[in-house]
């Protein structure tokens, strides 16, 4: 109970200020490249600063901070090669969303129609995934290996 | 409440997204798997497994800090985000940002995909940075190179005229 109370908790939070402000991670990284403009890739900044504060702080006074600093946690060369190429996808779909996924929850939660269409994608993507796209991966990883 | 913090406010509220996820995960159980206090799409994934587990007795899965109830990210930040634009009159139905809505879900199932594919969505990959993964600082690096074929890409197709 108590870790999807917090979760409500850090979602209202987390949302009220998302539509209050523009904050987007991949906007931020667009609009530094494109635009010469840092303004909302400090927020991305932010989250880094602030994980790397929280973490450290939080395990220096007794919270439950395993494996930390986590180091090099690369397993094999398909998780190497399943986050690069999931690296490039997520950037590149969201940039032509035009948002992340927290953004587009904000932007539904405030009225857009094209984030609630987005979303509706989103979740039967992850349907999709465990039904069939999983599949295919243990396949390619059994024949790596 | 109103932020004024200037050119430094998404700074401020990113270091506060950050703190709000180490505390998660440090005093509330927000775990494993670890740096997950914030997850869009970890948590909308345990949620809809969870979802489909107890109606459709599937057996997708559900990390153990979830077992019994889903994590609800996703629900307070659509609530969170309601009450926001409500407070402030910017409540209504509005097209955008991709006005195409069959191209909008497209692209929502396609991000599902590859970030699931990864593991972790831009947020949660700049927490694991925070944490000290080092495969999360190949996945950022990643993102950073889709987002510039993205960027390029965009500014070509809009020098040749293709609309979205």
């Amino acid at each position: 109970m108590i870790p999807a109370i917090a979760t409500l908790v850090v979602g209202l939070l987390i949302g009220y200020m998302g539509q209050r402000s523009t904050f987007c991670t991949i906007s931020g990284i667009r609009d530094l490249i494109l635009r010469r403009n840092t303004y909302r890739f400090r927020g991305l900044v932010g989250i880094i600063i602030g994980g790397a504060i929280g973490f450290t702080l939080f395990k220096f006074i007794g919270g439950d901070v395993p494996s930390f600093p986590l180091g090099m946690d690369i397993v094999s060369p398909g998780i190497l090669i399943a986050t690069i190429v999931g690296g490039l996808g997520l950037g590149f779909w969201s940039v032509m969303a035009e948002g992340c996924p927290y953004r587009q929850h904000v932007m539904a939660g405030e009225g857009r129609v094209g984030a609630m269409f987005y979303l509706l994608g989103f979740y039967v993507g992850i349907a999709y995934f465990f039904m069939v796209t999983v599949k295919w991966l243990d396949l390619l990883l059994s024949i790596m290996r | 409440m109103k932020f004024k913090l200037g050119y430094n406010r998404l700074l401020v509220i990113g270091i506060v997204m950050g703190l709000l996820a180490a505390a998660a995960q440090a005093f509330f159980q927000v775990q494993p798997p670890v740096a997950n206090g914030i997850s869009f799409l970890g948590h909308p994934r345990e949620l809809l497994n969870w979802i489909a587990n107890r109606l459709f007795e599937t057996n997708w899965p559900v990390t153990r800090a979830f077992l019994l109830y889903p994590p609800l990210t996703v629900i307070g930040v659509l609530i969170g985000s309601f009450i926001a634009a409500g407070r402030n009159k910017e409540l209504k139905l509005r097209p955008g940002p991709v006005r195409k809505k069959v191209l909008a879900a497209i692209f929502g199932f396609l991000v599902a995909n590859f970030g699931l594919l990864w593991g972790a969505c831009d947020m949660r990959t700049a927490l694991l940075v925070s944490y000290g993964s080092v495969l999360a600082v190949i996945a950022l690096v990643s993102i950073i190179i889709g987002v510039m074929l993205a960027g390029f890409y965009m500014q070509y197709s809009a020098k040749k005229g293709i609309g979205q």
